[in-house]
């Protein structure tokens, strides 16, 4: 969790067109013969996939309904495969299938939302604090910098304790951790991109701040942005998660994968499964969004070169 | 350059006052009686009040915030009462198993990272594995690997205890799984550093000297690669100090993320206030270091913007 | 950066260092592009030929092959550069090496990114000293500080410790001869070192060159697309097109009886310099060209109509 706020920092530089012509917009052409376009479609399928299935939720049961057959003898959850429930059941005997899919719909969807959230308000600040310079600029990167620098984890406990448990709680939980970077980020290129000639054309034509940003900074920005977008993404489904295995999130029995793990790493020696499962589909929501952000990511990249030193 | 520097430190300080005040300012938000939690839930309220005048929550709140701010310059950083010790003994006690997972992890994620990326640097061609492998880190959460690690090493194959057994013993899982999880961005650094090196004329230039490949790779490569890792190593330290929390908890390892959630819970108001203090300033503090090695490095950072 | 000093320059030894270099039938593919088809070219010891072309005719890519400078695995190439008795193509590993430390030194174009940015000029002139003579740093030191002064600068010393960023392109430049004069080269293939200089600063390139060819006897390989060089330094020229030389000949008899259209048209495009015909006449056509006729500014390449 901690570990991918820096990602950005490594190589989502957009590529830049002539200084002095305005960008045209080219289309998307082609996504699978580009560098990166097997892994970007690999991602946008594996998450529409997910997406579908979540909602498909309400079809595999409740994820409440504790089947009065489904522990056995010893009161152990049933494992994998057993007749009846796909994925076994939990400690309390409801079926995991039921519960993992009703879980995925609440993390996709405080993902997915969390994702927008905090991008728009970052983007938004970053915008502003890199074309207005001045002390504008210097007062939003301070506060910029002092959500950088309080522990993420803490930060959402509290606001969490505050703003109180459910999605919306956390969807504003996470925000307020994830904005920032982006906002960083969006600066610092808002900021090169300002003194482009076509930029000072527009302020002599007084043309008027916002309109400049929206259609001479933003569209140079789109795949810096784009790239952005799915890896904060990735972060926030497990940021949402984490909280939720901290208990500052999601509550139970309300299924949500975070809380689930955590429910799981209690039984995780003799029902390996009730870890294990909520895993993977955390891990496969994640991995979808990475996906994304790598094979965006790889479309404007400088092909590998061989070696100088292989001579 | 002294002046950059200047400004940073400036900035840094606003930053920290920014965050004591933001804490200050939220535990007043927070839910949660600090009187109530020494006290117990079956005290009377003369008890309480009496423990909030020894606390001083009853003076209005800018007497506290002044007191409390007096008291931070002096180093004085409160009193915990879930601990029953001041704050900054707490924290310095907590410290060295916090620095030891940090630099632990560090040492691995950069080993890692660097040996992957020059491997693939040098190779000219990215390998299906590894992308696989890469793209699978980056996926992962914290606390799953921290989970699958221990499920696989401590459970299946009883490599590493799971509770008892030596500093070394307790420290390798965490740490692995924090390095494991850094590495793909070391990786990235070092990777994209070595081809940006290799494509350079001055690579070239080398070459036509007729200098042998380590002399090249020491003399001419390895500070051009050096500066995009330092910036990286500079946040990643940081944020270690700043506290794992989910890594300390599956480990049971004494740090201050651990810390933090315990203070948390008993609403150990000064407990809590002095960790995210330390957080704040380990991530102020490596971000001027991380300013200075890079000045040091590079000339061109020194002589202007 | 004000006029070359004309002081002796310092004794090398009593040889002279250029040879007599022949390329034979150099052909060299980009994947399924063939880029030279099949380029022969001779020069004589001591002597400074000149590759005419406009960009796109091949003649970097010659000049990096020759030194075998060319990105590895990128290209195929086939055919001999004879440079003196070593044949540069068949070389490897520990003697290819040992031919890019004495044999060849190459110029490049960009002199503010053939320097690496992070390593004081000085030392990186030094670096080529100990290679070539195998000294020690201090030693090094000493003849990089000479190399400094050979070619011109006024305060080696100051220049040693400075970093390429703090220079100016002119300054660089003269960094780069000086790196490959460290070499004692066979054969300098400069590729056009000039062309993203100011006009008063590639003239003192060029005399620099012209002089130190003299005094030491280099044989120069001179890349270029532009004419008025040609008409300062060469004593013979190559004109390419397309990967091909279509000319080649002493400097005199090309401007006045060309035989080839496109060498022709190449010279139409320069006709200011045609009709200079003393050193110093060219240098004012040279350096006020920009100002008079902007069609033989020397700084930007001729595109010809007839040529598309």
């Amino acid at each position: 969790m901690t570990s991918l706020v820096q990602a950005p920092a490594l190589g989502a530089a957009a590529p830049d067109g002539l200084d002095a012509v305005p960008l045209s917009r080219a289309p998307l052409r082609r996504p699978l013969s580009q560098p990166g376009g097997p892994m970007l479609v690999t991602g946008l399928i594996l998450l529409g996939s997910l997406i579908l299935l979540s909602l498909c939720a309400p079809l595999f049961g409740s994820p409440l309904a504790i089947d009065p057959n489904g522990l056995t003898e010893d009161g152990l959850p049933l494992p994998a495969g057993s007749p009846g429930h796909l994925l076994g059941t939990d400690v309390l005997g409801r079926d995991m299938l039921a519960r993992t899919v009703t879980g995925l719909q609440m993390t996709l969807l405080v993902g997915i939302v969390a994702n927008i959230t905090s991008l728009a308000v970052g983007i938004i600040v970053g915008l502003l604090a890199g074309y207005y310079r001045g002390w504008f600029e210097q007062v939003l990167m301070r506060i910029v910098d002092i959500f950088l620098s309080v522990p993420t984890v803490l930060s959402g406990l509290a606001i969490a304790s505050i703003i109180g448990s459910g999605p919306l709680g956390i969807i504003v939980v996470v925000t307020a951790l994830y904005w920032a970077w982006t906002a960083r980020l969006v600066h610092g290129e808002t900021a090169r991109l300002r003194s482009r000639g076509y930029v000072e054309a527009a302020k002599i034509a007084r043309v008027p701040g916002p309109v400049i940003i929206w259609r001479h900074i933003l569209p140079h920005m789109s795949s810096l942005l784009l790239n952005i977008g799915a890896l904060n993404g990735a972060a926030v489904i497990i940021v949402g998660a984490g909280l939720s295995y901290l208990g500052a999130g999601i509550q139970l029995p309300t299924p949500e994968l975070g809380a689930m793990l955590a429910e799981g790493s209690s039984s995780m020696v003799f029902a390996p499964h009730t870890l294990l499962v909520p895993l993977i589909f955390t891990f496969l929501s994640v991995l979808a969004f990475v996906l994304i952000g790598e094979g965006l990511g790889r479309r404007g990249s400088r092909k590998d070169r061989v070696s100088w030193l292989s001579v | 350059m002294a002046l950059r520097i200047g400004r940073r430190f400036l900035f840094g300080a606003i930053t920290v006052f920014g965050v004591i005040l933001l804490t200050f300012v939220l535990q007043f938000v927070v839910p949660g009686d600090p009187a109530r939690s020494i006290a117990g839930p079956r005290a009377s309220p003369e008890v309480l009040e009496e423990i909030r005048q020894q606390l001083g929550l009853d003076q209005p709140l800018l007497v506290q915030l002044g007191n409390y701010l007096g008291a931070v310059f002096t180093g004085n950083l409160g009193y915990s009462y879930s601990f029953d010790q001041p704050v900054s003994q707490v924290i310095f006690e907590r410290l060295p198993a916090t620095v030891w997972l940090a630099l632990l992890a560090f040492a691995i994620e950069l080993a890692i990272g660097a040996v992957w990326g020059s491997w693939e640097a040098m190779r000219g061609r990215r390998s299906a594995l590894l992308t696989t492998v890469n793209v699978g880190l980056l996926s992962m959460p914290t606390f799953a690997l921290g989970f699958l690690l221990l499920l696989l090493f401590g459970y299946v194959l009883q490599w590493a205890p799971i509770e008892g057994g030596t500093v070394w013993a307790n420290v390798i899982l965490p740490a692995l799984t924090l390095g494991l999880l850094g590495a793909p961005y070391y990786a990235a650094a070092v990777r994209d550093g070595m081809i940006t090196s290799l494509g350079s004329p001055y690579l070239r230039t080398a070459v036509s000297k007729g200098l042998t490949r380590p002399v090249i790779v020491r003399r001419h490569m390895v500070r051009n690669v050096t500066a995009p890792i330092i910036t990286l190593a500079g946040m990643d330290i940081a944020l270690f100090l700043s506290g794992v929390v989910f890594v300390e908890q599956i480990f049971a390892w004494p740090g201050l993320g651990q810390l933090q959630v315990v203070a948390f819970q008993n609403v150990d108001r000064p407990l809590l206030t002095g960790t995210v203090i330390i957080a704040a300033i380990a991530v102020v503090l490596f971000g001027v270091l991380t300013d200075g090695a890079r000045a040091l490095i590079d000339p061109r950072v020194r002589t202007g913007e | 950066m004000t006029g070359i000093p004309t002081g002796p320059l310092r004794e090398v030894g009593s040889y002279a260092m250029g040879e007599d270099v022949r390329v034979d039938d150099l052909h060299v593919q980009f994947g399924e592009t063939e880029v030279l088809h099949g380029v022969s070219l001779e020069i004589s010891a001591g002597s400074t030929l000149v590759l005419v072309g406009e960009s796109g005719s091949g003649k970097s890519t010659l000049a990096l092959a020759a030194t075998r400078l060319l990105e590895p695995g990128l290209a195929q190439t086939s055919g001999r550069v004879h440079v003196g008795e070593v044949e540069m193509l068949g070389l490897t590993g520990a003697t290819l090496r040992r031919a890019r430390s004495r044999v060849i030194a190459y110029l490049a174009q960009d002199a503010s990114v053939a320097l690496n940015p992070l390593m004081r000029v000085g030392p990186q002139i030094a670096e080529a000293y100990r290679v070539r003579e195998r000294l020690g740093w201090r030693a090094a030191r000493v003849r990089a500080l000479e190399g400094l002064a050979d070619v011109g600068m006024r305060d080696p010393r100051r220049t040693y410790r400075q970093y390429p960023h703090q220079l100016s392109g002119g300054m660089r430049q003269r960094v780069m001869i000086a790196i490959a004069l460290a070499l004692r080269p066979s054969l300098l293939v400069a590729d056009e070192p000039t062309t993203a200089l100011d006009v008063t600063v590639q003239k003192e390139i060029l005399d620099l060159v012209a002089r130190l060819q003299r005094e030491f006897g280099l044989t120069v390989l001179w890349i270029t697309h532009d004419f008025a060089v040609v008409a300062e330094i060469a004593d013979d020229v190559a004109v390419m097109r397309d990967g091909r030389v279509v000319e080649s000949g002493p400097v005199h008899r090309i401007f006045d009886h060309p035989e080839h259209e496109y060498t022709q048209s190449l010279l139409n495009s320069f006709t200011a310099s045609r009709t200079a015909t003393t050193k110093s006449e060219r240098a004012r056509v040279l350096t006020g060209a920009i100002a008079v006729a902007p069609a033989s500014e020397p700084a930007t390449p001729t595109v010809l109509e007839e040529d598309a």
